[in-house]
């Protein structure tokens, strides 16, 4: 098990470094040579004189590419054109508001979708079946941006109940989180739905119950645990559509997170604060691949003690 | 993913003890009854029917828009602002007195273009890598799933909003940024289809009469990844039309005045106390969109189904 | 069918079907059976005659979309069919167990050997302690022939071969010590080597124990090793019942007859080679039986009385019974 962990965490690093390559390329290499587009912005010369000296832009590009990971690896993200600031800190004041957001979302849609689920599969095409996968539909074809604003239209302007915007406590994190989670929960309904009637139809199901086990505990101990398995792989890959989702979120609820900040840096073209946002959250996409390798290998026997034939 | 459905085709072979497939000997695959019996399990799908209904209204909505359209979408008439909804105004008038619904009919065009389009596009190529990198194997494979796996990292939206800030903002680019991010999803499904495959008898038995490999893999092994990626076909377009209208409503998609949906919403949001026709009803026909797909994606899976198993 | 209130499972004319889009198939179509104490009772026939989802009925485990439709289960003379669910909890795995044909995916693979046998004690007896529990199932795994049993407890299914997962299988059913065991194919899925030690430990324990057991297979070769007595199944009825050795001497139904010449023999005269023998024909579509007899089709000794009506189950002396119109006689067999 160790030697699978280490083995995960050793292929996640060039992972990472390709991503951040990937985003460089993108950003610094493609049509748009960045002095000419600021230029065509009307950005004044004191800047487009500040940003050609740091970027060396006569530099081969692998070199500026190395340049800029090893100064990632220093915490040094490089200073925003808008804002003359680092970019470093302007994202450390973000990412905690985006991770609370996240968090939150996450929260509800496991503790809503992983129940909801398992109601569907136990009673199929019942009544609850249909309310909770039409709930799950609907979470995953809504756009979150239109959510976004049908609650907020219906609990704060109409009925006053939630505040509009902004977070500057626990009441305002309740729509967002519920709009980004819901989604997420429906993903993960559906997903704990037909993993569990596919883990039923197993034959260890069948001896389970000709063991005279009660039909609760047949569902609780025997099945849960095996249909719970790619649950939990896709609870941490979420990670990746809630953030994606969380930027559409900050922008309806303007909460001040790293979503926010991005699409700031794209509107002002402020490179690398978009850099800088875009890296943090692909490290956190693949930090969140990663538990989900490692928690999925924990939780999986056939992975953790691997497959000795014993005669 | 998969919803479980009694098969058409299960057996009269009820002895539980026996672990096998569910088709029957004389249920043999041939092409137009495998197409045939698929149809017939969709249409008893009355979800995936209504899907499938809707998609055409959408498609004939889009190709004869201004058939339908009562108004000039781009008219601008300030006396008939915010408007509410009329029976002249079906879902009243924007902040320039456009008509909104007209608006959303003529959004139907850029919406399932940029679900069709990208989609096409993205998984042409994600069905070429993959085929290769599955069927050749070794270093290619290797490094073709490196990339992919890169990509698939990626949160979509923030791909896609990289290259839209590249490329400049605009609805031609939007088709752009979709189908570089889109590849990834397909390549692997295609490259594992194709392992799985790759040492089946009659892969090695077409090498053995000195077949070409790209006909072997368009011919053989291609056919069937197909009722695969009809599924994945029709359940990504909403992913894409989500996509656009997500970048559109962040101001780095399509720009004004085109009609796109996201940008509708995004247009409307400042007076959505007063007038929350513009900013919701766009929003409706994207929900009404993706559900129709997602519908007809889900119906086609669950007829599909036992066939995807085998 | 022979007296017996000494019976431990009776089964009168039960029949199950299942309810599928294509049509209503009777998988067990009236069939009556009788298993006394201690005896080892033979189910035979081929896939898809319904034996197995005979004994499911027993314990009430046929899955959707079959269901038990009419006749008595009668466990020491109580019928089985009217329990509740808190009985037919209390039946099985404690009563009648049951082992499967796969022990490849018969166990759960997230869960440790021990804390499965364990769960199989302590469910049906809540005063047994985990300590307790654990040293009766080492014991059980000793008995049933596991080397280092308290090790094994620890160990995870797929850690351990086919022919061990069995023993485990079998050590599950028997923990509670229960008057019947139905073993459904338990050999079919392993190598013959293991095969031969599986049943051996099932007589043995047989023996030590005083269980009876329905041994389900289509093997006749596994019959004759094992089995008291012996029922031969086809199209969900049963269609010759006899002691085992009567059995073999001298089968009476033309398929028992059949399934005996498929049996291949070293052929003694080198000379006159012999082709090897099937039975004509197909395993029936369920769903669409012939009227008359379900054998007709395939067999040959069929006359126009046999397509026309279904014979009964006749004694035909020794405890013998048929299901036919012209069962085999001395000089036609073999």
């Amino acid at each position: 098990m160790k030697r699978y962990v280490f083995k995960k965490i050793l292929v996640t690093v060039p992972i990472m470094i390709g991503m951040v390559f990937i985003t460089f390329i993108l950003l610094n290499v493609v049509p748009g040579d960045p002095i000419t587009l600021m230029m065509r912005e009307h950005i004044s010369p004191d800047v487009v004189a500040r940003v050609k000296g740091q970027m060396h832009l006569d530099d081969p590009v692998l070199l500026r590419f190395l340049r800029y990971l090893g100064g990632i690896l220093h915490g040094d993200f490089g200073i925003s054109y808008k804002l003359n600031r680092p970019v470093s800190y302007l994202l450390a004041s973000a990412f905690p508001n985006t991770l609370v957001l996240t968090l939150a979302a996450a929260l509800i849609s496991w503790i809503i979708g992983i129940p909801a689920g398992i109601l569907s599969a136990v009673r199929r095409y019942s009544f609850v079946d249909n309310f909770f996968m039409t709930f799950s539909l609907l979470g995953v074809s809504m756009p979150v941006f239109w959510s976004g604003l049908l609650f907020q239209y219906i609990f704060s302007l109409k009925l006053g109940l939630l505040p509009v915007a902004g977070l500057n406590g626990p009441l305002y994190l309740i729509m967002p989180a519920i709009v980004l989670g819901w989604s997420s929960a429906g993903t993960i309904a559906r997903l704990t739905r037909s993993s569990l009637l596919e883990v039923m139809r197993n034959d260890y199901i069948r001896t389970a119950r000709a063991k005279g086990l009660h039909e609760i505990r047949v569902i609780m101990n025997h099945a849960l645990k095996n249909s719970l398995l790619p649950v939990v792989t896709v609870m941490a890959l979420q990670v990746a559509g809630l953030l994606s989702g969380a930027v559409i979120t900050e922008s309806v609820f303007a909460i001040p997170g790293i979503g926010r900040v991005a699409v700031n840096a794209i509107q002002n073209r402020d490179m690398p604060l978009l850099q800088g946002s875009v890296v943090l959250t692909t490290f956190l996409v693949v930090a969140g691949n990663l538990v989900a390798d490692i928690l999925y290998a924990y939780l999986d026997p056939r992975i953790k003690y691997g497959a000795t034939e014993a005669k | 993913m998969r919803t479980k459905h009694t098969s058409l085709l299960a057996t009269a072979n009820m002895d539980e003890a026996a672990a096998g497939s569910p088709l029957q000997e004389m249920d043999v695959l041939e092409k137009d009854s495998f197409w045939r019996s698929v149809a017939l399990s969709f249409i008893k799908n009355k979800l995936a029917l209504v899907g499938l209904i809707v998609v055409i209204l959408l498609v004939v909505l889009a190709i004869f828009a201004p058939a339908f359209a009562p108004h000039d979408p781009y008219k601008v008439d300030l006396n008939q602002q915010f408007k509410a909804p009329s029976t002249t105004y079906l879902v009243g008038t924007d902040m320039f007195g456009r008509d909104v619904l007209s608006r959303i009919i003529y959004g139907t065009r850029i919406s399932l273009l940029v679900g069709i389009v990208p989609t096409v596009i993205s998984m042409g190529i994600g069905i070429i890598l993959g085929l290769i990198a599955g069927y050749y194997g070794g270093k290619i494979d290797f490094g073709l799933m490196i990339v992919s796996d890169m990509v698939l990292s990626f949160p979509s939206l923030l791909l896609a909003m990289v290259v839209m800030y590249s490329l400049g903002a605009n609805l031609l680019n939007i088709f752009i940024a979709l189908s570089v991010v889109g590849w990834a999803g397909t390549a692997r499904v295609v490259r594992s289809q194709t392992l799985s495959l790759k040492n089946k008898e009659f892969v090695e038995a077409s090498k053995a009469i000195g077949t070409r490999n790209s006909k072997i893999m368009l011919g053989h092994v291609f056919p069937n990844c197909v009722p695969q990626l009809l599924v994945l076909f029709t359940l990504n377009i909403p992913g894409s039309i989500l996509s656009e209208a997500s970048l559109s409503f962040l101001g780095i998609g399509a720009q004004p005045p085109a009609s796109s949906w996201g940008l509708m919403v995004s247009n409307g949001r400042e007076y959505l106390f007063n007038a929350p026709w513009v900013a919701i009803s766009p929003g409706v026909a994207i929900l009404i969109t993706v559900l129709a797909f997602n519908f007809l994606g889900d119906g086609l899976r669950d007829a599909l189904d036992p066939y995807l198993k085998s | 069918m022979a007296g017996g209130s000494a019976s431990l499972l009776e089964i009168r004319d039960l029949r199950t079907s299942f309810f599928t889009k294509r049509g209503v198939v009777p998988a067990v179509d009236s069939v009556s059976l009788r298993v006394g104490q201690g005896e080892i009772v033979g189910l035979v026939g081929e896939s898809g005659c319904g034996k197995s989802v005979t004994s499911l009925s027993v314990l009430g485990l046929v899955a959707s979309p079959g269901k038990i439709i009419g006749g008595h289960i009668l466990y020491h003379g109580e019928d089985v069919l009217g329990f509740s669910a808190a009985r037919m909890r209390e039946l099985r795995g404690n009563k009648v167990s049951m082992i499967f044909q796969e022990p490849m995916t018969s166990l759960n693979p997230v869960y440790t050997i021990g804390k499965q046998v364990t769960e199989a004690l302590r469910s049906h007896d809540r005063m047994v302690g985990s300590k307790e529990a654990r040293l009766r199932a080492v014991e059980m795994l000793a008995r049933v022939g596991i080397s280092e049993p308290e090790s094994r407890l620890e160990a995870y299914p797929h850690q351990l071969s086919g022919g061990l997962r069995q023993r485990v299988m079998i050590a599950m059913a028997l923990i509670c010590k229960p008057g019947l065991l139905i073993a459904d194919e338990p050999t079919t899925a392993l190598d013959v080597t293991i095969e031969a030690q599986i049943l051996t430990l099932m007589r043995q324990l047989q023996r030590e124990i005083g269980s009876s057991i329905v041994l389900i297979t289509h093997n006749l070769g596994v019959v004759a090793e094992t089995c008291d007595r012996v029922y031969v199944m086809y199209a969900g009825r049963i269609v010759e019942e006899a002691d085992v050795f009567e059995l073999f001497d001298r089968p009476l139904h033309p398929y028992t007859n059949g399934l005996l010449r498929s049996i291949p023999r070293k052929n003694e005269d080198e000379s006159a080679p012999r082709r090897l023998y099937s039975i004509k024909g197909n395993v029936p579509d369920m769903a669409r039986l012939p009227a008359g007899c379900k054998f007709a089709p395939r067999c040959e000794r069929c006359v126009e009385a046999c397509t026309r009506a279904e014979p009964e189950l006749v004694d035909s002396g020794n405890g013998h019974f048929v299901r036919c119109f012209r069962p085999m006689s001395d000089e036609v067999k073999r």
